[in-house]
């Protein structure tokens, strides 16, 4: 009766391998166990139980390595840190002298060493070569180390002298200190492969002289160079996302540093063309003739569109990256209208039609980011003007239950109820789909608006006729 | 009457605010840079200062904290007037003594001179 094979899960007859990669067994009898007339001796049953006993030890080690080493992965990510404790880890539950794992970087065509066993052996070895670890790197094209060829031809490899793995760092006469202070006698190397790529090397050093590792050994590090590859790419992975993600936060604090630039410099000289032109029109720089007069309000209106479209592409930016910011103060609201309202005044007197204030006095404060409402009534009187005929804007606040009602009402042509709907999204005016538009504007104004009212714990909303006008209303929140 | 120093390097601003200031029987003096304004700040005493940010030599953020530092402009009103002017800026300025933040583009000449009226010390 030969020894059964099943001692070794390496084995074909009574070992399956599950998906994971961890053996399972099959209790069952083999069938040289089984005599010819039927019967089982006792004697052999007994053999095939201490045999299968033997298995489920090794098994039970391998799993019990293979929870370590999860474990490990699930406590860090970093390549380093999981790197050290693999090795550590590994070190301790197979009993060996020592492991070192070295990484592929292939941006450097390199091979380095990441973790290796710290026992005061090794660290003296280390002192004795007077260089740290991490120097000990090696080009991937120099096959006279011997980890390369591991890489290259992706199979373990044995070796008794510690010289075929240190070359080209060091000489004999000092791999054989090396081997003299550490004990290590046999080197066995295996390329850590996840699929077909080669992710690196580990290196298990023993102190005796040994053609290979005992069985028991071999076959559980074979199973654990899974887990050791897995985990690895994993923390390799995360460090690559978080490079990734570090680059993406540089860049967008560029971005965000850009996009303030830019709006300062075109914000700057329709300040100053803002500031001329008003300061010629209330008569500052002599008398302005009708037609003069009629040119210049004409200049100071469109230099004041730009401005809200370079307020609101700003805004966009901020809303789409999710910065919107609010600096909430309490905010008078009669001031405000009374402000926006001067304002507006000579592009509504531009086309001919009235702008004026409602009902607003004794109006309680509201709690609100002032410079963002200002924004927002532009945007409304704005679209109001813009979208008038003949008649007039009016603005008018009111308070209902604990907000302040603002609105602004229009004599316009209305907006048909199908078309409601689009107003407050993204690009409304664009979303047409075709070029041959009444009106300027992006689109953009009615959107931002509700994100900063809603910002602001407001609503709003519409309501129209068509034919007879529209009226926007907003609510904010009166200060308790 | 009051005076107003403009801490401003576009001379074609200042020329503008001076010009209806004046009007208005204000004295307006100003500073092309950061460091002018600073040393116009101590020896002329104004009533309220505006205060740009972008400008050669110092810029205006550390105008600001060199003005709040000083005895003779602790007190001093300070309108920062900028065309920058995202959120974090705005609260930077608040915190290191800013009276208020104003976005050049967004006022009309008449909108801020009634912002300098209003902060004058009465």
């Amino acid at each position: 009766m030969p020894i059964s094979q099943t001692v070794y899960y390496g084995s074909s007859s009574t070992q399956k391998k599950s998906l994971s990669g961890i053996p399972q067994l099959e209790i069952t009898p083999s069938e040289e166990s089984i005599n010819i007339h039927g019967q089982t001796s006792l004697e052999e049953l007994t053999k095939q139980m201490y045999k299968q006993n033997v298995e489920l030890a090794v098994v039970n080690k391998t799993l019990r390595v293979i929870r370590a080493l999860y474990s490990v992965t699930i406590e860090s990510l970093e390549v380093e840190d999981v790197t050290q404790r693999l090795v550590d880890t590994i070190v301790k539950e197979l009993n060996l002298t020592a492991v070192l794992i070295s990484l592929i970087d292939e941006q450097n065509n390199i091979l380095k060493p990441i973790a290796i066993t710290r026992s005061a052996e090794i660290i003296k070895a280390l002192e004795y070569l007077g260089k740290p670890l991490e120097s000990f790197v090696v080009g991937l094209d120099n096959l006279s180390n011997l980890a390369i060829n591991v890489v290259k031809d992706k199979e373990r490899k044995i070796t008794g002298n510690l010289l075929d793995i240190l070359v080209p760092h060091v000489r004999q006469r000092d791999a054989d200190k090396v081997e003299e202070i550490t004990g290590i006698k046999t080197l066995i190397l295996y390329p850590i492969l996840l699929g077909e790529k080669c992710l690196g090397v580990i290196n298990i050093a023993l102190a005796k002289k040994v053609d290979d590792l005992s069985r028991v050994q071999r076959e559980t590090l074979e199973q654990l160079l899974n887990v050791v590859s897995t985990s690895l790419d994993r923390a390799q992975l995360y460090e690559n996302l978080k490079i990734a993600n570090e680059k993406l936060k540089e860049l967008d604090k560029l971005k965000d540093e850009f996009v303030s630039l830019a709006s300062h410099e075109l914000r700057s000289p329709m300040t100053t063309i803002k500031g001329s032109l008003s300061t010629i029109l209330d008569g500052y720089a002599g008398e302005v003739s009708k037609e003069t007069r009629e040119f210049l309000t004409a200049a100071y209106s469109e230099n004041d569109r730009l401005i809200r479209l370079v307020n609101n592409l700003l805004n966009i930016s901020r809303i789409e990256s999710g910065r919107l910011k609010f600096l909430v103060t309490n905010v008078d609201m009669s001031k405000l209208m009374k402000d926006e309202v001067d304002n507006m005044q000579m592009a509504a007197k531009e086309r001919g039609l009235t702008l004026t204030i409602d009902k607003t006095e004794n109006l309680p404060l509201v709690l609100a980011d002032e410079d963002k409402i200002r924004e927002v009534l532009i945007n409304l009187l704005g679209n109001a003007i813009k979208f008038t005929h003949q008649g007039g804007i009016t603005v008018s606040a009111k308070v209902d239950k604990d907000m302040v009602v603002t609105s602004v009402t229009d004599t316009g042509n209305g907006i048909a109820p199908e078309d409601q709907d689009l107003l407050f999204k993204k690009f409304s005016q664009v979303r047409r789909g075709t070029y041959s538009r009444q009106t300027g504007g992006t689109g953009l104004g009615l959107y931002i608006s509700k994100k900063i009212i809603e910002g602001l714990q407001g609503q709003i909303w519409l309501t129209s006729t068509v034919g007879k006008g529209t009226t926007f209303f907003f609510s904010l929140p009166i200060i308790k | 009457m009051a005076k107003i120093l403009f801490i401003e390097d576009d001379p074609l601003l200042v020329k503008i605010y001076s010009t209806r200031l004046s009007v208005d029987g204000y004295e307006v003096i100003s500073a092309e840079n950061g460091e002018d304004g600073l040393q116009i700040a101590e020896t002329q005493a104004p009533d309220l200062i505006v205060l740009d940010i972008m400008m050669p030599r110092l810029d205006g953020f550390s105008v600001l904290e060199k003005l709040r530092q000083s005895e003779k402009t602790r007190n001093t009103p300070i309108l920062v007037y900028s065309n920058l002017g995202q959120e974090d800026e705005i609260v930077r300025a608040k915190k290191m003594g800013a009276t208020d933040f104003v976005i050049k583009a967004n006022l009309s000449p008449t909108e801020m001179i009634n912002k300098i009226k209003e902060h004058l010390p009465k």
